[in-house]
């Protein structure tokens, strides 16, 4: 019951005010269709650099669950999901609010992400202990081959196309060794004095989610704007009544989106998507769903923030992130000094339990929020784009230049976000580039001791592919990329039927 | 981009493009030790390039572009002038300074990418204004609040 001893922590004036401007922002900008909540998260931590450890980690955990449930407001409103997440959400939640009952479809959606959030967060507290131990057996030959499966699994099952999911990570892998070599200290691919001391990972984190986006929202700009349905008069104890009757829909989302959570790379989009379709299929009433049926509202929403907490049990444990904002999470971690793994619950308990004690009362937050902006959120739909774009880009340049007053990370910052846009239109996503940008380091120094202390004994390969924990890895490394392989060759047939 | 036949083998062509001098650059003149993670790393794109320019020329045969990729292309002229202004910004900031650029860029997008006329007055003094008022909180937050030293240059 470690997490009882830090509890109090979360209970002073200044991680109150964080954790309220923390969700407040989250909402607003889970809520602007257009912003991804990867972008929000990779946004603010910056920001957090400036804080303490713990402090830095509760303004981020509290943007991570809150843009999760910001995003189903717009998915509401106009039918626009503000991340991949919401997409089941606006099924249902759209045509309640094409019949009038907007406020209504909005108080079911943070009634229930607040019970499947706190379900998840239960899954967090037990089960990453006892898995951070596992990671005390780890020798280097076992933590590369967990960084190769960290950026393979966010590759393969996190991207709508294999080869381009692992070529994105093996580019973000190129990037970070721009630089200092981790062992012998001499220099590579510097070709310019701005890239002396390498690239850090929030220009990269900022470079590649942020710059983009703004290109995106410019190239929106001028289009008409969604059609937005008014926002009802609708009591919030009346939809808190129906919605704890509700208990097969709140039950089954918590419980999908908590599995779905726990496996890498897999995010809350295929929770609230997973959750809505069995909720569905085992209702007495199917034909009501797509039709404005509260349930297909409570199961997705559940789903989607039930995933949140789990997310973070392979992040925290073994730096595999459950999703690609648990990737950029990880960033906010390491520029932390924090390193995952066991170190975390003993070296860095207080810090660690202080932060997810406070992912529970950031549920809370949300959900008071929520409910307030349930009839006041009419406004961030109106927001226009060019307006976000603009803002967007100044927070980006500042919160580059401010980690190390650096010049030199702006302007590469600007580099990558441009090169990102447009391999973007090619079809690579940033999630596994950035996670190569993260994870390359770990790997590299890990490789190369491991072929220290392979060729001192029985040879390198020998060293790296020994061991059951070795040959685990291995065999999920390729079992990731053989099942997503076989899922895409499975929908092309489907698609060309 | 938008006047690319398949788009899948113009992927392919840019990725090995990229591989082949990421591995010109491992490879050619550098130590072996000091660049031995880099050049596996190298031949890992090149091998998966060469994977994806045969997968795409295969699937060139069987099917046309498909409507997906249409919709991803990009609006170049749409972004061109966002993409100047960003690149002035970027160029500019370290010699005028962060805040006096900053509200100069913001508004330029705002002029630029706003639907009302640039010529209209009423429009003209709300996006002054709103500028002036972003820049001005971020002052409040980052410089007094923060104590974050940014760029002065010339101005501010």
């Amino acid at each position: 019951m470690d997490f009882l001893n830090y509890f109090g922590n979360v209970f002073t004036p200044y991680h109150l005010l964080l954790l309220f401007g923390g969700t407040t922002a989250g909402l607003i900008l889970g809520a602007l269709p257009g912003l991804s909540p990867t972008m929000a998260v990779a946004l603010i931590i910056p920001f957090t650099f400036h804080m303490e450890p713990a402090s830095g980690l509760i303004l981020l955990g509290a943007m991570y669950t809150a843009t999760v449930a910001g995003g189903a407001i717009s998915a509401i409103l106009v039918n626009v999901p503000g991340a991949p997440a919401n997409i089941a959400t606006a099924l249902d939640g759209h045509q309640m609010a094409r019949q009038g009952r907007a406020s209504e479809a909005l108080h079911y959606c943070f009634l229930s992400s607040f019970v499947g959030g706190i379900s998840g967060i239960i899954i967090l507290i037990f089960f990453t202990p006892p898995l951070a131990e596992l990671a005390l057996k780890f020798g280097p030959t076992e933590l590369f081959w967990i960084a190769i499966l960290g950026i393979t699994v966010i590759g393969t099952i996190g991207s709508k196309s294999v080869i381009k999911g692992l070529m994105a990570g093996l580019f973000g892998l190129a990037v970070s060794t721009i630089g200092d070599n981790p062992m012998l200290g001499e220099q590579r691919f510097v070709y310019s004095e701005h890239m002396e001391s390498g690239i850090h990972i929030v220009v990269a984190l900022i470079g590649l989610f942020a710059l983009p986006q703004i290109l995106t929202l410019l190239e929106e700009s001028g289009k008409s704007e969604a059609g937005m349905f008014a926002l009802s008069e609708a009591r919030w104890v009346t939809s808190f009544k129906y919605n704890v009757t509700r208990i097969k829909a709140l039950a089954m989302g918590s419980i999908i989106g908590a599995i779905v959570g726990v496996i890498p790379g897999a995010g809350g989009q295929i929770a609230g998507l997973v959750a809505y379709d069995q909720i569905k299929k085992t209702s007495k009433n199917p034909e009501k769903f797509g039709q404005g049926e509260p349930d297909g509202i409570i199961a997705a929403e559940s789903a989607n923030n039930a995933m949140v907490g789990p997310s973070l049990v392979p992040l925290l444990t073994l730096s595999i992130p459950g999703s690609p904002t648990a990737a950029v999470l990880l960033g906010g971690l390491l520029i932390h000094g924090l390193f995952p793994g066991p170190d975390l619950f003993t070296v860095h308990a207080e810090v660690i339990w202080t932060f997810i004690d406070s992912l529970i009362v950031a549920q809370v937050f949300m959900l008071v929020i929520g409910l307030f902006l349930s009839r006041h959120s009419g406004w961030i739909m109106k927001v226009p784009p060019h307006y976000m774009a603009a803002s967007i880009l100044v927070l980006a340049v500042f919160g580059t230049y401010s980690i190390q007053s650096s010049y030199s990370d702006v302007l590469l910052m600007g580099v990558l976000g441009v090169t990102m846009y447009f391999a973007s239109k090619l079809g690579f996503g940033p999630a596994p580039m950035v996670l190569g940008v993260i994870l390359g380091p770990i790997a590299e120094d890990n490789f190369l001791m491991g072929k220290l202390i392979g060729e001192a004994g029985d040879g390198a390969l020998n060293y790296f592919v020994s061991g059951p924990i070795n040959m685990t890895l291995i065999a999920a490394t390729l079992g990731s990329v053989a099942y997503s392989v076989y899922a895409s060759q499975k929908m092309k047939k489907k698609v060309m039927q | 981009m938008s006047n690319l036949r398949n788009p899948e083998l113009t992927t392919a062509f840019y990725s090995l493009a990229i591989a082949g001098l990421f591995s010109f650059l491992a490879f050619y003149g550098t130590d072996s030790d000091i660049y031995l993670f880099p050049r596996i790393i190298a031949l890992a794109l090149l091998s998966f390039s060469i994977v994806l320019l045969i997968s795409s020329l295969q699937a060139s045969k069987v099917s046309e572009k498909s409507t997906a990729d249409q919709n991803k292309e990009s609006n170049f002229m749409k972004i061109l002038p966002g993409l100047a202004i960003g690149f002035i910004y970027l160029t500019l900031m370290d010699t005028v300074g962060f805040y006096t650029s900053s509200f100069f860029v913001f508004l330029a997008f705002l002029m630029l990418y706003g639907k009302r006329e640039m010529t209209d007055p009423k429009a003209f003094f709300k996006k002054v204004t709103v500028s002036i008022s972003f820049v001005f909180v971020l002052y409040l937050l980052f410089w007094q609040g923060l104590h974050v030293r940014t760029p002065t240059g010339w101005i501010f």
